[in-house]
């Protein structure tokens, strides 16, 4: 009876700290849900500050896009470096470093001009999603922002 | 006296004076918690380890029989009794506490009737007055020895059985014709019956044939027919080992009643308490002899019964180093009349 | 499982009545009880993952290590309270196979042996169980590397 009594109290306790945790963060609509839904993002142009390169940014993006075995793509630019990231099918996980080499090999191809860094990685799409938000809603300012970009590419490189 | 092969029948009919028994949490919630003298609701039972919590276990049930009867340590010449532990500790850190002369036995799970069948001899042939035997088993302390620590999450297979957390203890005196108590009219020594099971997760089904040839042996010694006993019951042989030994013995021509052919490891615990196969360990037919079955002796329901006490001699090296178990049983015979 | 080699006729005899009468393991119904479990533990542990990731500056490479390390923590809580042998009797391998199966192995071992003193038993006997999946681990981890750095070699 006591242990019955314990394990219920455990499971309730448990689960409330997730759910707490779950709901008191400050973050958009887009950022909440990128781990689990499609959101679909907007490319963002960090620098220069041109709106004529969001066009190129955008077929970037529908160059991953397009590719069979992702989702969901995140872009992300300052200056010449840009910072892809994208959400791999589940049934394609198993061949994501395969994927990885492809892409970049293609982008690379078609945009030569450009130095890439492609990631699958959640964190990153996470964070080039936050990043976009942030800028939008002018919380974060644009040197703010560069600094933050360069952060983020560094994420890749991170083992432990 | 020395009847037939191996049979000792007690012409002067010791007695079985009184008994304590003790048991632990999950023992309470089984179907003769009524039956016990003294039960704990901690497995620990305020004591810092199992092995403390185990001698505990005896020494309340020796504590009980000496209060029952109000006689003091000095009125008992001997003390008999033994355990499943490493050098059977507990019982002989028991015998220190309580200070009688004391003869540590192991039989494994047979232990209570080993102990009881020597009492009632040295009782017999005029060795003592009093003599108190006991057998107990600790749960914890034993799955720690034999098994996996306790909280382990290993899966048991529906074979296994559950070490009951108990002690019984009985006292033994001489036959006074003013008093009616329970008498032990014969006992029987069983050897060692290796059928080369090895899983110590079936101890019943290695067991089962060492019941069969005890009781087998008994009946012809004493020439007799079951139906000469109310009720035979087996220590804790367990579903499987309840259910081969029938079998068994039925292969061999002595046909019992399933009604009259009962098990202790299977009248402790209720059906919705998860022990897979039975109950075990030397507390189990202690318990549930000195505690449930003589209660329903001295009610009249038995006139005769024969306990068999079943046991598995291995150790946790033997079975590791891939040596079959090897198994014993000791039969007692009790009659009660009611007058 | 018994050795057959040495038995005799009677033992024989005896084995095969005997096997009659034992309980089978409800292996179907333990490897669907061990799929759930399982599952739900690596479920656990996914949630446990994008916990780090969202909310701590953890990638999906490094989450795993805190990841590991709180589910190895609360199996260690499930083994004090004792409700994980119960769970590892319900889910079999479910439980077992998980790192906090690894876990429950050395608490469990830790908490037994406590009444032994702390270098005696927690510290000589911790590894009781667990011991063999770290030397088989580690010595089947250096088998396929050696297996793969000579198809290495072999293929160029």
């Amino acid at each position: 009876m006591m242990k019955q009594f314990r394990k219920r109290w455990f499971w309730i306790a448990f689960f409330s700290v997730l759910l707490l945790a779950g709901c008191s963060s400050q973050d958009g609509q887009q950022s909440r849900t990128a781990l689990f839904k499609k959101v679909d993002p907007a490319p963002i142009l960090i620098s220069p500050k041109s709106s004529k390169d969001t066009g190129e940014l955008n077929d970037i993006k529908k160059t991953v896009v397009t590719d069979d075995s992702t989702y969901d793509v995140a872009v992300a630019r300052k200056d010449k470096e840009v910072l892809v990231s994208y959400k791999v099918k589940h049934s394609q996980r198993f061949q994501m470093k395969k994927i990885e080499k492809e892409l970049t090999k293609k982008l690379e191809k078609n945009y030569p001009h450009y130095t890439f860094s492609v990631s699958s990685d959640y964190k990153i799409f996470l964070e080039i999603v936050r990043l976009g938000e942030k800028l939008e809603s002018k919380k974060m300012d644009r040197k703010k922002a560069e600094k933050r970009f360069g952060e983020i590419k560094t994420l890749k490189d991170e083992l432990t | 006296m020395l009847t037939g092969k191996h049979t000792w029948v007690f012409n002067n009919r010791p007695v079985i004076l009184t008994t304590g028994v003790s048991g632990g949490p999950f023992e309470a919630k089984g179907h003769l918690a009524d039956d016990f003298d003294i039960l704990h609701d901690d497995l620990y039972m305020g004591k810092e380890t199992y092995e403390k919590a185990h001698q505990f276990l005896l020494e309340e049930a020796v504590g009980k029989v000496m209060e029952k009867k109000q006689m003091s340590k000095d009125d008992i010449q001997f003390f008999l009794a033994g355990d499943l532990i490493n050098q059977i500790t507990p019982s002989s850190f028991a015998a220190s506490t309580h200070g009688i002369p004391y003869l540590g036995l192991f039989g494994a799970c047979s232990t209570s009737m080993e102990g009881l069948a020597l009492s009632s001899f040295i009782i017999n042939y005029d060795g003592a007055e009093y003599v108190i035997t006991g057998a107990s088993s600790h749960n914890a302390a034993v799955e720690k020895q034999f098994r996996y620590p306790t909280e382990y999450g290993g899966q048991k297979p529906p074979t296994a059985q559950w070490t009951v957390t108990a002690a019984g203890a009985a006292l033994i005196g001489k036959n006074k014709e003013e008093e009616n108590h329970p008498c032990v009219t014969s006992a029987t020594i069983g050897k060692v019956i290796d059928m080369g099971l090895s899983d110590p997760f079936n101890m019943g089904g290695a067991m089962a044939p060492a019941a069969a040839d005890t009781i087998i042996k008994h009946l012809q010694d004493l020439e007799v027919g079951p139906d000469h006993y109310d009720l035979i019951v087996t220590g804790d042989l367990g579903q499987i080992g309840q259910k081969a030994a029938l079998d068994y013995m039925a292969k061999q021509g002595v046909k019992l009643d399933p009604e009259k052919f009962r098990d202790c490891g299977l009248m402790i615990y209720k059906e919705d308490q998860e022990v897979f196969s039975g109950a075990s360990g030397p507390g189990c037919s202690a318990a549930v002899f000195y505690g449930h079955l003589l209660k329903r002796m001295k009610q009249g329901e038995f006139k005769r019964i024969l306990v068999v006490a079943t046991g598995a001699l291995l150790s946790p090296l033997s079975f590791q180093q891939g040596q079959s178990i090897p198994c014993i049983a000791h039969a007692v015979a009790i009659e009660y009349e009611n007058k | 499982m018994a050795k057959k080699k040495n038995l005799n006729p009677d033992q024989q005899k005896y084995q095969q009545l005997q096997k009659k009468h034992e309980l089978k393991r409800p292996v179907l119904m333990n490897c669907i009880r061990a799929f759930w479990v399982g599952g739900l533990i690596c479920l656990i542990g996914q949630a446990i993952t994008y916990f780090y990731i969202y909310f701590f500056n953890f990638t999906e490479q490094t989450a795993g290590n805190p990841t590991v390390a709180t589910l190895i923590f609360i199996s260690m809580l499930l083994t004090g309270f004792g409700i994980y042998d119960h769970l590892g009797q319900f889910g079999g391998a479910g439980s077992a196979v998980p790192v906090t199966g690894f876990g429950n192995a050395v608490i469990s071992a830790a908490i037994e042996h406590r009444s032994e003193g702390y270098v005696l038993g927690v510290g000589g006997n911790i590894f009781k169980l667990a011991g063999s999946v770290i030397v088989f681990g580690v010595f089947s981890a250096f088998v396929v590397a050696l297996i793969k750095t000579l198809i290495g070699m072999i293929g160029g």
